[in-house]
């Protein structure tokens, strides 16, 4: 069941994206950014939690989970170790997405040709 | 005077309409579609793979989603780097933009592609055209939310 | 000149790459879907009340708390399966839900916890809707049932669950 959801939740997400791309005319940074604001502020209301155990993968892949886990790390942190926590927790859960595309971006550096 | 400009603004209104009707249509329906679907696929193929790390490692349903987005990227730097995930970013759109491929893919090409400038400034330099962009208005509106978050409850004395 | 390159980024190749994309992750969900529906009906055949298992191995720490709780758990419209073990005084179950439900999965599983801290004073009582602490003790439940724990062990098993509910806290 809770692939039928992730797939439909995580296209649902993606058509979004496309609307931004067609009928707003936006390019790929705006939307992508547009995108991580509304994760985040979802996250800050604490709806995006429950969007995750309802869709599972649904919602944690597209980019939108990249703000809920920034707000979320922060959050935590806050909780922990007062307001100098919002600056020290905030990529305790994102730090997985960043250093792989960096990490793997070297790697891909290192091994493939460019195409032309 | 104002006769030229009356001019000028005919003109760049003739030209504003003679540019709308050259422009390429974009399909939008088809495009929703095609992202609709693609983008589904790679959520879908997401959970399988959050479902294999649940079963056979020790991540929960929370903590799961760290190494499916580091599967996923290193699925797109295989992708891309033999040249196949520009192919499906063509037909899909956003179908593979939004979902954490298209970050990963941002990143990764960028660093394939200036590797001849050198790793320092060719690679280092440029790996984060759109990353950047995202970190940055992901890290700052998260900051402001968090702020006002915390206050809230500090005051509210939750 | 034109129509020729655009056929090559729609060449055949192009095409089954992406019918062979989404053939292979529709035939995942609908994998896994025919699974969890087998899973269902396997437990429905079995009867209403099976589909909470219960531990009757005798040489192991008692699990009639667990069995109890496990009842009243039962009770509850959104809950579809119960799993759980105890150990002295310390008390864990993992609940699925109904799909629907998941949105406010969390809210239910602190909902529960509480009631069951009030009925059974002075257990340990944690209530878990994650699906891996779920997967954990079904494990350990299928293996009490065939191999016989002492103490020592189960109390083990116990803090491996508890950590895992921590952590993700």
């Amino acid at each position: 069941m809770v692939f039928l959801w992730a797939f439909l939740i995580g296209g649902l997400i993606c058509v979004i994206g496309q609307i931004m791309f067609d009928v707003f005319k936006l390019s790929p940074g705006h939307t992508l950014s547009t995108l991580v604001v509304v994760g985040a502020i979802l996250g800050g209301l604490g709806i995006y939690d429950n969007l995750i155990d309802f869709a599972g993968a649904g919602a944690t892949v597209p980019i939108t989970s990249f703000g809920n886990s920034l707000v979320g790390g922060a959050m935590d942190e806050a909780e922990q170790h007062g307001l100098i926590g919002v600056v020290t927790g905030m990529f305790k859960m994102t730090s997985s997405g960043i250093t792989s595309a960096i990490i793997f971006g070297m790697i891909g550096a290192l091994l493939f040709k460019p195409k032309g | 005077m104002t006769k030229k400009n009356n001019n000028l603004s005919k003109q760049q209104k003739e030209y504003q309409t003679f540019e709308k009707q050259r422009e390429t249509k974009r399909p939008v329906v088809k495009n929703c579609i095609k992202a609709f679907l693609i983008g589904g696929s790679i959520c879908t193929i997401g959970q399988a793979i959050s479902t294999f790390y649940m079963y056979y490692f020790n991540f929960t349903e929370q903590t799961v989603g760290n190494p499916t987005v580091a599967t996923l990227i290193f699925i797109t730097m295989l992708l891309t780097g033999f040249g196949v995930y520009d192919h499906i970013a063509q037909v899909a759109g956003a179908g593979t933009a939004v979902p954490v491929t298209g970050f990963g893919n941002a990143v990764i090409s960028a660093a394939i592609e200036h590797r001849t400038e050198g790793y320092v400034l060719g690679v280092g330099g440029n790996m984060f055209k759109l990353a950047g962009s995202v970190i940055l208005f992901g890290v700052f509106s998260s900051f402001v939310i968090a702020l006002i978050k915390t206050i809230l409850m500090q005051w509210g004395g939750f | 000149m034109f129509q020729n390159k655009k056929n090559t980024y729609w060449g055949v190749s192009m095409k089954h790459f992406f019918i062979g994309l989404l053939a292979l992750s529709f035939s995942f969900m609908t994998l896994s879907g025919c699974t969890s529906n087998e899973e269902d009906n396997r437990l429905s055949l079995r009867g209403p009340t099976e589909d909470i298992t219960k531990i009757s191995n005798p040489s192991t720490p008692d699990q009639s708390l667990t069995n109890k709780a496990k009842e009243l758990l039962r009770t509850q419209d959104e809950v579809t399966a119960v799993r759980g073990i105890n150990i002295d005084n310390q008390l864990v179950l993992a609940i699925n839900v109904k799909q629907i439900n998941q949105f406010t999965e969390r809210k239910l599983e602190k909902k529960l916890k509480k009631e069951l801290e009030n009925i059974y004073e002075g257990v340990t009582v944690d209530v878990s809707s994650d699906q891996k602490i779920f997967i954990e003790l079904d494990k350990l439940e299928k293996k009490l049932q065939n191999t016989t724990y002492d103490k020592q062990q189960l109390q083990k098993q116990y803090n491996d669950i508890k950590n895992l509910i921590d952590d993700e806290a």
